[in-house]
C-alpha cells in the first residue's frame, strides 16, 4: 500500500475486502440453503452497502458490476428469479472482478481501464440472467431489458475502445463520415464453446471486408499461462470498417447473436469536441467553489442539489453517461450525511483524471500510449485528488462510516491497523534495542572514568528495567502481527468448490481450528503451498463419484483442513479420504527417475517411501495437462515450507486417503541488522552488538603498537578494519572529508571500533544459519534474504573479533 | 424544450439575453427583480407546470437582489436547477458571494453570446 | 504445422490449427522468454492466438499475409 491514498479510500478498500469475503461466504452458504430468506436478505444488504460505498469514488466499472449484481440479488430476493449454482458462479465471478479492481487500485492507484470490456461483458451476463428468467415470467419487459442491457454494454465497450484510437485516425474518420461515407463499428464476441463447433473466430475476422482499424482483447483477464484453458474462447474482436451494412451482416450470419454492428457515432470520434469537453469540465470544477462556499454557513441541501444537477448535465452534454450512477450515489451519501465531501471528492477525482485526456498539441505524432506510461501520471493525479480528499474528510463531520449499521459488524472489537504502522513500530523498537545497548557502556564509563561506582550501578539497574520493557515490547509487537489461520483458510471453500466442479467430483470441505494464530509472515507465506496441496488432493487424491461408490465409499469425498498449535509451532493438516498413495508406485517412480538407489529403497518403510514425492524432480512435466501439475511439484511446496523454517510430512493409506502435515514456527525470529558496505560488498551486522555509529576523522586515528585506535568519548577504542578481519587485501575507503565510517561494537564486554567503507540502512531479516560447506565459516552468523532477492551475509562480531 | 428564467432589472439586458436564448430554441420567461423571480419559480414548480431548467440572474436589483433570490430559492424543497450569476464585478470576493448564495457559474457582464450560449447548453445537458 | 524451438525462438510454420494449442501452451509456459517467429505461418487458429496473448509472447516476425498480420498485431501488442 502506498500512503498516497486518502483515508477515505483506504477505509473503503478495507471494508470492501471484508464485504467481498462476507459475500462469498454467504453465496456458498446459500447453495446449501437456497430457500433461506434471512441469508438472502443479509447477502443483499452487504452487496448494497458495497455498491453505495463504491459510488463515493470514481470506479465506474466496479460500480456497474455491483449495481448489476445487486439488481440480480434483489430479483432473487423478491422471488422473481430462482437461485442456482450457475447464478452463484456468476455472482462469485462478479465479486472476483471487484476484488481484481481493488488489486489494480492498490497497485496503480486506479482500476485498469482495459477492464471496461470484461466489465461490460459481465454486466451484460448479470443483466441477462436477471432478464432471462424475468422474461419467462414477465414476458416482453424482461427480454427488452436484456436486449437493452446488452446494447448498453456493447456501447460502453465501443466508447472505451474509441477513446484509445489515436486522434489523427479519429479525425480522418470524422472527416470521412462528414463527407457522407458510412463507417461502421463491428464488435464480435465469439461464444466460449465455439472452438468445439469447429469455428475459428480469427479467420472470420481476417476475412471481414473493408477494415480500417482493429483491436482484439480478452473478454476477461487472462489467467497465468499455466492455468489457461486453451479451448475456451475468451476474445472480443473490434473493428471499424467501411463496408455495406448488409455485407457485414451476411459475413457474420453464421454466428448470430455474437456480433454487434452500428454506425460509428460522430461524437465519439470527433476530436473537435475536446474544447467542449474541457468547458464542461471547467463548469464541473467550478461546482467545487459552489460547494466549498457552504463551509461554515448553514447546510442547505438545495445548494448541493443544484450543483449535482449542474455536474450531471455537463457530463450528459459530453456523453459521459457512465459516470452518472456513481455521481448519484455520491449525492445521496452527501445529503444523508449533510456533508459536501463525497461530491467534492467525486469532482476532484474526476476533473484530475480528465485533464490527462486532453489532446496534446502533437497528438498527430502520438501513437497509442502504453498503459504503463499512463498510469504514473494518473496515479499521481489520483494522489493529488486523494490529498485533496484528505482535507475534506478531516474537516467533514461526522466521520464517514460507510453506512455500516451496527448489526452488520460482527461484534468482535477489532481495530484495523495498516501494515505500515505496525512496521514503523517494529522499527522503533529496533532502534530502542540499539539505544538500550548504549547504557552498559555509559555505566562502565561512569565507574572507570569518573569513579562514580554508585551512578554506574544505578545506570545498570535502569538498564535492566529498560531491557525488560524492550523485550516485552518486542513480544507485544509480535502479538500484534499474529493473524488467525482463517485469513488463509477462508479462500478454500470457494477454491475447492470451483476445482471440484471443474473436475466433476463431489467434495465436501471441512475447516477446523481456524482461529489458531501465527505470525503474519507465516500465514501469508502459507497461502500458495496450501493452494497447491489442496489442488493435489482434489486432483490426484479424490476419485470420481462413481469410482468412490464402486469402492464402497460415499460418493461425496471429504477434505479436512485443520490448524492447531503445538508448543511453539502451528500445525496444519490437509486430509482427504481419497484413493491415497500407493507406496509401490512411488518407489517405482523414484527409482525410475534415479532419485534413490535400490539399496536405499529396500531399507525404506512404506511410510518413508511416500515421502519421496517431496524430492526435487519427482513431479515432472508428464502432469502438464492436469490441474495441479504444470511441472510444479511437491518439492516446490517443501521448499516453500522450509523457507519458513517449517517441515512437511505425508502419510497415506492406499484406498483410504492421504494426510499432509505442515509444521511451522509460530513466528519467525526477526533480527535487526545494519547493512554496511565494505570493499564493494554489503554485509550485515546484528544491531544487538552495535553501540553506536561514528565517523572518525583520519587525523584522530593513532597508531598504537600494531593497531590503530582512536579516542572516543574519552576512552581509547581499538580500531579494526573489516576487510583485513575477513582476510581481504582491499584497503578500507574513507569519505571525502577523510573520515572513517566506524561501528562501535560491544564484544565480550570490550568496546571495539570496526572500520568499514560506509553505513547503509537498518533492516529486519530472518536470519538463516549457514549450512553445508559454509557452516564452518564462524565469522558469519548466517545469511538473510533481502527484499530485493539478494543474499546478505550477516557477520558474527564475537567470532570475527576474537 | 428547456425553460430559462432571466432575472434582471434592466430591460435592455433582458431583451439581449432573451434573443440569444430564443434563437437557440429555448423557452424564455423574464423577471425584473428577485421577488418576482421567486414567485415565478415557485409557481412553475406547482402541479402541471414546467419548472425552470436554468436561471440567469443579475446581482443588483430593487426589492430583492440576486443573492437573496438564490439563497431563498435554494432553501425551498423544489427541483433545483443550475443558476448562472451575471455581474458587473470581476472581483474574487464577488464571485465567492455568488457561490455562497447558490450560483453554479459566475459570468462577468457583458456576457458575450457565444460563450454564454455554450455554457448554457452544457449546463442544460445538451449533447450538441 | 510445425513448431520448433531454436536459439530461444519458437519457429512456427504452416497452419497452426486448434489441435496445436495445447502443445503451444506447454512450450510458451516452459519457455516464457522465448520469442515467437510467425513469418512462415499461413494461418494461426484463435485458440493458438489466445495462448500467445495469455503468455504475453513477444513476436519476432509476423506472417506474410497482410490481413492476418494486421489482426495478429492488434491482438498481440508488442512493447
Amino acid at each position: 500500500m502506498t500512503t498516497a491514498f486518502s483515508p477515505l479510500l483506504l477505509q473503503f478498500m478495507q471494508e470492501s475486502r471484508d464485504g467481498l469475503q462476507e459475500i462469498a461466504t454467504r453465496l456458498l452458504a446459500l447453495e446449501r440453503q437456497p430457500a433461506d430468506p434471512e441469508l438472502m436478505e443479509s447477502l443483499f444488504r452487504v452487496v448494497h452497502t458495497l455498491k453505495g460505498n463504491c459510488g463515493l469514488f470514481e470506479f465506474p466499472e466496479m460500480f456497474r458490476v455491483l449495481h448489476a449484481a445487486e439488481d440480480l440479488m434483489s430479483a432473487v430476493r423478491d422471488g422473481q428469479v430462482a437461485y442456482d449454482r450457475e447464478m452463484a458462479d456468476l455472482l462469485l465471478e462478479a465479486m472476483d472482478f471487484v476484488a481484481h479492481q481493488f488489486d489494480d487500485i492498490e497497485l496503480a492507484g486506479q482500476p485498469d481501464p482495459a477492464q471496461a470490456v470484461s466489465c461490460a461483458e459481465l454486466v451484460a451476463r448479470l443483466r441477462q440472467r436477471c432478464g432471462m428468467q424475468l422474461a419467462e415470467g414477465g414476458g416482453q419487459d424482461g427480454q427488452q431489458a436484456t436486449r437493452h442491457a446488452a446494447e448498453e454494454a456493447a456501447r460502453s465497450y465501443m466508447t472505451e475502445a474509441l477513446a484509445r484510437v489515436p486522434p489523427s485516425l479519429r479525425m480522418a474518420w470524422a472527416d470521412a463520415t462528414r463527407a457522407g461515407e458510412t463507417l461502421l463499428w463491428v464488435q464480435y464476441t465469439p461464444e466460449p464453446e465455439c472452438f468445439f463447433k469447429g469455428e475459428d473466430p480469427l479467420r472470420l475476422a481476417v476475412q471481414m471486408p473493408g477494415v480500417l482499424w482493429r483491436r482484439v482483447l480478452p473478454g476477461s483477464a487472462w489467467p497465468a499461462v499455466g492455468e489457461l484453458d486453451a479451448y475456451r474462447a475468451n476474445l472480443v474482436f473490434q473493428a471499424v470498417a467501411t463496408a455495406d451494412r448488409s455485407v457485414l451482416d451476411e459475413h457474420f450470419r453464421y454466428v448470430p447473436g455474437q456480433f454487434w454492428i452500428t454506425d460509428l457515432p460522430t461524437a465519439a470520434i470527433d476530436v473537435k469536441d475536446q474544447t467542449r469537453t474541457n468547458d464542461a469540465l471547467m463548469i464541473v470544477q467550478t461546482q467545487n467553489d459552489a460547494l466549498w462556499s457552504l463551509e461554515g454557513s448553514p447546510w442547505v441541501p438545495g445548494h448541493l442539489k443544484a450543483a449535482v444537477t449542474t455536474i450531471a448535465n455537463c457530463m450528459r452534454a459530453i456523453g459521459r453517461l457512465e459516470v452518472l450512477p456513481a455521481l448519484e450515489a455520491c449525492a445521496e451519501q452527501a445529503l444523508a450525511q449533510s456533508s459536501v465531501a463525497p461530491v467534492v471528492a467525486w469532482i476532484e477525482r474526476h476533473a484530475q483524471v480528465q485533464a490527462m485526456a486532453e489532446v496534446s498539441p502533437n497528438a498527430d505524432l502520438q501513437e497509442d500510449i502504453p498503459a504503463a506510461e499512463i498510469t504514473a501520471p494518473v496515479a499521481a493525479a489520483a494522489a493529488t485528488a486523494a490529498a485533496a480528499v484528505t482535507t475534506v474528510t478531516a474537516d467533514a463531520d461526522p466521520p464517514v462510516n460507510f453506512g455500516r449499521r451496527a448489526e452488520d459488524s460482527n461484534g468482535a472489537r477489532v481495530l484495523k491497523v495498516e501494515q505500515e504502522k505496525v512496521d514503523r513500530l517494529m522499527n522503533l523498537i529496533g532502534e530502542m534495542v540499539v539505544a538500550r545497548n548504549g547504557l552498559p557502556y555509559l555505566a562502565s564509563r561512569a565507574e572507570n572514568q569518573y569513579g562514580e561506582r554508585e551512578l554506574g550501578r544505578d545506570i545498570r539497574a535502569q538498564h535492566a528495567v529498560i531491557n525488560r520493557i524492550v523485550e516485552e515490547m518486542q513480544d507485544a509487537i509480535m502479538q500484534v502481527r499474529m493473524m488467525p489461520v482463517s485469513f488463509v483458510f477462508q479462500r478454500f471453500p470457494r477454491l475447492v468448490r470451483d476445482i471440484a466442479r471443474r473436475l466433476g467430483k463431489e467434495v465436501q470441505l471441512q475447516l477446523e481450528g481456524e482461529t489458531t494464530e501465527a505470525d503474519k509472515n507465516v500465514i501469508e507465506a502459507l497461502a500458495d503451498p496450501l493452494v497447491h496441496l489442496v489442488r493435489n488432493a482434489l486432483d490426484h487424491g479424490m476419485e470420481m463419484p462413481e469410482e468412490r461408490r464402486a469402492a464402497g465409499k460415499p460418493a461425496t469425498g471429504k477434505l479436512i483442513m485443520s490448524a492447531r498449535q503445538e508448543a511453539d509451532c502451528v500445525v496444519i493438516e490437509i486430509a482427504d479420504d481419497g484413493r491415497g498413495i500407493d507406496p509401490a508406485v512411488i518407489r517405482g517412480k523414484a527409482y525410475a527417475r534415479g532419485l534413490v538407489d535400490e539399496a536405499t529403497l529396500e531399507r525404506m518403510s512404506d511410510r518413508e517411501a511416500v515421502n519421496l514425492v517431496f524430492l526435487p524432480g519427482f513431479s515432472t512435466a508428464e502432469a502438464v495437462t492436469d490441474l495441479s501439475g504444470r511441472g510444479v511439484g511437491m518439492d516446490a511446496v517443501r521448499t516453500a515450507i522450509e523457507r519458513l523454517h517449517g517441515s512437511v510430512h505425508l502419510e497415506s493409506q492406499a484406498g483410504q486417503g492421504t494426510r499432509l502435515q505442515l509444521s511451522l514456527p509460530l513466528s519467525m525470529a526477526v533480527t535487526n541488522v545494519m547493512i554496511v558496505q565494505s570493499g564493494d560488498v554489503q554485509y550485515g551486522l546484528p544491531m544487538e552488538a552495535v553501540v553506536e555509529t561514528v565517523r572518525v576523522p583520519a587525523a584522530d586515528v593513532h597508531r598504537i603498537k600494531q593497531h590503530n585506535a582512536a579516542v572516543l568519548r574519552g576512552r581509547i577504542v581499538p580500531l579494526l578494519e573489516l576487510n583485513s578481519q575477513l582476510g581481504l587485501d582491499t584497503p578500507q575507503r574513507c569519505n571525502e572529508h577523510d573520515e572513517w565510517a566506524t561501528l562501535i561494537l560491544r564484544v565480550h564486554g570490550q568496546y571495539l571500533g570496526l572500520v568499514i567503507d560506509d553505513f547503509r540502512e537498518v533492516v529486519e531479516v530472518i536470519l538463516k544459519p549457514l549450512s553445508g560447506v559454509l557452516a564452518g565459516l564462524t565469522a558469519y552468523a548466517g545469511s538473510a534474504l533481502l527484499g530485493d532477492g539478494s543474499v546478505l551475509m550477516v557477520l558474527n562480531p564475537k567470532e570475527l573479533l576474537k | 424544450m428547456k425553460h430559462i428564467l432571466i432575472v434582471d432589472d434592466a430591460a435592455t439586458v433582458r431583451l439581449y439575453e432573451r434573443a440569444i436564448f430564443e434563437d437557440a430554441g429555448y423557452i424564455v420567461r423574464e423577471a425584473s427583480n428577485g421577488l418576482e423571480a421567486l414567485e415565478s419559480a415557485l409557481a412553475a414548480c406547482a402541479e402541471g407546470q414546467h419548472p425552470f431548467d436554468l436561471y440567469v440572474v443579475d446581482v443588483n436589483m430593487p426589492q430583492m437582489d440576486g443573492y437573496s433570490f438564490l439563497r431563498t430559492l435554494r432553501q425551498h424543497d423544489i427541483p433545483q436547477a443550475p443558476a448562472i450569476m451575471v455581474s458587473t464585478e470581476a472581483q474574487e470576493c464577488d464571485r465567492r458571494k455568488a457561490f455562497e448564495a447558490g450560483a453554479n457559474l459566475y459570468i462577468v457582464k457583458p456576457a458575450r453570446p457565444v460563450p454564454l450560449l455554450r455554457n448554457v447548453k452544457l449546463m442544460l445537458g445538451e449533447t450538441q | 504445422m510445425t513448431i520448433e524451438l531454436k536459439d530461444d525462438t519458437l519457429h512456427c510454420a504452416g497452419v497452426l490449427g486448434v489441435e496445436d494449442a495445447e502443445a503451444l501452451l506447454v512450450l510458451v509456459a516452459t519457455h516464457p522468454a522465448a520469442a515467437v517467429d510467425l513469418s512462415a505461418c499461413e494461418h494461426v487458429h484463435t485458440a493458438c492466438v489466445q495462448v500467445l496473448m495469455a503468455g504475453a509472447a513477444s513476436i519476432s516476425a509476423w506472417p506474410a499475409a497482410p490481413e492476418l498480420s494486421e489482426w495478429l498485431r492488434a491482438a498481440l501488442p508488442q512493447h
